[in-house]
């Protein structure tokens, strides 16, 4: 008996409109980031661009059949072997190796899927870590092709040769567009075939094989789709990661790699576009972050378990899903005015850096943005953790901080000024986007970390004081743009 | 045959410190439905506890305890409070969490220890048996087969005649039914949990003896000890045993074989793909594959 309030797998929209948005966010980031980043930091980011296409063939998998491959990474490592020994041996164009590695690196995950049609849940689980663990001994022996003699085409002794960048693409910042624009096509196909015939395939292949069967769905067919599409993208992922140095190195795709970008696509969430954007920020922006600051990286791997942890036991949408959740019932309304008054807080502080001299005009702008946006984002992250603890714990939390900013609202208004009544639980959001956005912009942009908390501190304050000054003003038109726009922005997406 | 002899028992001492490992992954399968990736972290851990203490000049018997129980007692606390809140998820989720909990204590423990080349050493090293004059295996192997062989026994024991084994074997069959005729599922699988742990701790010494005493490289030694445990179906402790044993042996005589002797540290893993395979062939699938009572 269908329910009625069943939600259905796949959001409302034509397929474009679904793809649409994360095609521009790639499009603005690709844009703009080589403008605001350096050049270490773009090759990093380029890195989490490759890791992000590879977090996305996991989510894939994971996210609309339910099965687990541990062998996403192993295959990336077999595309960029094939794209390596391609350019090495007949000397072809960058691209066309690219693609051609990714094509046979999608036949590797074909017969890989091809036990995987009769084999569900943790079998294959099982199955596919043997598989990497065994790819990862043979290029442990034979190595990544470097322009020696022979069918591996390894250099035993001597100087090992690279591959150049490809001719669209020689500079670093070109590189990370480059990288980008194939990260959105990859990405692209992905969220294409889900909105579309072959997502609701899989969605009913999820929920029922035999129902699949009986409605004349080929489990068969759709299940060696999903997988040589997740085989051929994790290839392009590959090679564009050897693209991106010239060469692989033998131990650069060990299983902890492959078992790693398992747990962190779970973490970044498996449902929607975003997760695997966080899986790849975590999995190499994080540690070169923590390691700029001199913390050691093997404390991320700790912290990696207790949110993957975390986020399996919180249900299973990870930080993406609690991100679109938190901003699905966001009004209309609210987003053009945070837009506006984030435009000129933002343009005004970023024109007073650039002035004392003390930031970039764009970096300014983006912390501005960061902790405009992430103002109640982020101590959310931190409410997700403390659930970790349990229910009772929060609702604990929770009380002990409503009653204390009760007091502490009765006090002030003593005084006569009229507070918030989650006084406590506000001031400590901002004091934690504080130290956090500016602790890893002073990783990222080399800011000095006062400057960053003024310029954190100072935005959050100038929207309180435009909210607290301008507020008559500003009602009538949020009532306007609610009459004209009654749902929230998801609706009318 | 008389040149073989010596890889088959440098194999077989090999292949039972797997076999070891596969039993500790396959008790708690079969109590519980997890496949516990943080066995080998668990290993790794009381590897390092019992080195760090020995090395503060205690006594060699209170590095073992110590280091065993403090995999114990990890295990155990993981069981007690953190598995019980993911029981009602699917199996995959179960054997996803415990990787989880295997980076935490992979990473803690690599970042206080560090990369620095260390040696556990147990007074068994010092002494072996002999072959044409050349010591082969040390007794450290030998106290390694023997308990693989007396782990295998003990829970092969406690499995079939014991109230708690009986227990454990009614949660295996159903867990809503074990618990509607009165089996106190918590408990059982906690105690699930403490027995897994012990068997972690006890072979993460030997593993921290043999192979390398490094927490990373200990965490993952849980692949090969799984392949073991796939052998035998994630169900039969004998079938482990054999697995582990059959992986030791190849292992060991690949490296008779020049052209395939560096691919050698594969073979764990290729005789689980064609076991699986081949298993599959004949639609034998994973034991416990009732999850649709659960």
């Amino acid at each position: 008996m269908a329910r009625k309030k069943d939600k259905p797998d796949i959001p409302p929209g034509t397929p474009f409109q679904r793809v649409r948005p994360m095609l521009i966010t790639f499009f603005v980031v690709a844009v703009i980031g080589p403008w605001i980043f350096s050049s270490y930091w773009l090759n990093t980011f380029s890195t989490v661009a490759c890791l992000t296409l590879a977090a996305g063939t996991v989510a894939l998998l994971y996210g609309q059949l339910g099965m687990v491959s541990l062998a996403q990474f192993a295959l990336a490592g077999v595309g960029g072997w094939f794209c390596l020994r391609l350019v090495h041996g007949t000397g072809m164009p960058f691209e066309i190796a690219l693609v051609l590695g990714a094509i046979i690196a999608g036949l590797f995950g074909l017969i890989l899927g091809l036990p995987a049609l009769r084999m569900r849940g943790l079998y294959l689980a099982l199955l596919t870590l043997m598989i990497a663990a065994a790819v990862q001994v043979v290029f442990n022996v034979i190595g990544f092709p470097d322009g020696g003699p022979g069918w591996v085409g390894k250099v035993v002794n001597g100087q090992r040769a690279m591959i150049s960048r490809p001719l669209l693409a020689p500079g670093d910042d070109d590189y990370f567009r480059y990288t980008m624009f194939w990260l959105a096509i990859g990405m692209g196909l992905i969220e294409w075939a889900r909105a579309t015939l072959p997502g609701r395939a899989w969605g009913l292949i999820r929920k029922s094989e035999a129902a699949a069967i009986a409605a004349g769905v080929s489990v068969v067919r759709y299940k060696a789709l999903a997988f040589a599409m997740a085989g051929s993208l994790a290839g392009l992922a590959g090679g564009l990661l050897a693209g991106l140095n010239g060469q692989l190195d033998n131990t650069g795709f060990p299983v902890s790699q492959s078992i790693l970008l398992y747990a962190l696509t779970i973490v970044g969430g498996a449902y929607h576009w975003m997760g695997a954007v966080f899986a790849g920020l975590l999995i190499r922006a994080l540690p070169a972050l923590l390691n700029d600051h001199g913390v050691d990286g093997n404390l991320s791997n700790a912290f990696y378990g207790f949110a993957l942890l975390v986020s399996l036991i919180q249900g299973r949408k990870g930080l993406a899903g609690q991100l679109a959740d938190f901003y699905k019932f966001v009004r209309m309304s609210r987003i053009v005015e945070g837009s506006i008054i984030w435009g000129v807080i933002s343009v005004g502080l970023a024109l007073a850096a650039v002035h004392y001299q003390a930031m970039g005009f764009a970096g300014a702008l983006f912390l501005s943005l960061v902790a405009l946006l992430f103002r109640q984002a982020i101590p959310g992250v931190c409410w997700l953790l403390l659930g970790f603890f349990g229910k009772r714990v929060q609702d604990g939390a929770e009380d002990i901080e409503a009653w204390l900013s009760l007091r502490l609202s009765r006090v002030i208004s003593a005084v006569g000024i009229m507070p918030d009544h989650r006084i406590l639980k506000r001031a400590l959001n901002v004091l934690f986007i504080g130290c956090f956005v500016g602790w890893v912009v002073n990783g990222v942009f080399d800011v000095n970390y006062a400057v960053a908390l003024t310029i954190i501190w100072a935005s959050i304050a100038i929207r309180f004081l435009i909210e607290l000054l301008l507020y008559p003003a500003i009602l009538p038109l949020r009532h306007k743009l609610d009459a004209k726009y009654p749902k929230p922005f998801a609706a009318y997406r | 045959m008389e040149s073989l002899l010596p890889f088959i028992v440098v194999g077989i001492s090999v292949g039972s410190v797997y076999a070891l490992s596969g039993v500790g992954l396959v008790v708690l399968y079969r109590a519980s439905g997890v496949v516990n990736f943080a066995f080998g972290a668990l290993g790794g851990l009381a590897a390092m506890v019992c080195w760090q203490v020995i090395d503060l000049e205690y006594d060699d018997w209170m590095g073992w305890v110590a280091g065993v129980g403090s995999a114990t007692l990890l295990s155990w606390a993981y069981g007690r409070f953190i598995a019980p809140s993911l029981t009602h998820q699917d199996r995959v989720v179960r054997a996803m969490a415990t990787l989880g909990f295997a980076l935490m204590i992979m990473g803690i423990a690599q970042w206080y220890w560090g990369d620095d080349p260390r040696r556990l050493v147990l007074p068994t090293d010092s002494d072996g048996i002999e072959f044409d004059g050349r010591r082969l295996i040390s007794h450290t192997r030998v106290a390694a087969l023997l308990f693989a062989a007396g782990a295998t026994m003990g829970m092969l024991w406690l499995l079939a005649k014991t109230p708690l084994g009986l227990r454990m074997r009614a949660l295996q069959s159903n867990r809503v039914l074990a618990g509607l005729v009165g089996v106190r599922v918590k408990r059982i699988d906690t105690w699930a949990w403490t027995l897994a742990g012990l068997l972690a701790g006890v072979s993460g010494l030997f593993m921290g003896n043999m192979v390398r005493l490094n927490p990373t490289v200990l965490t993952f030694l849980v692949i090969p000890a799984m392949a073991a445990a796939m052998v035998g179906r994630m169900n039969s402790l004998t079938a482990t045993v054999i697995g582990g044993l059959v992986i030791g042996v190849i292992e060991s005589m690949l490296n008779l074989v020049p052209e395939v002797q560096r691919y050698g540290s594969a073979t764990a893993f290729v005789v689980a793909i064609s076991v699986v395979l081949w298993q599959q062939r004949h639609g034998i699938g994973l034991s416990r594959d009732n999850s649709h009572l659960e």
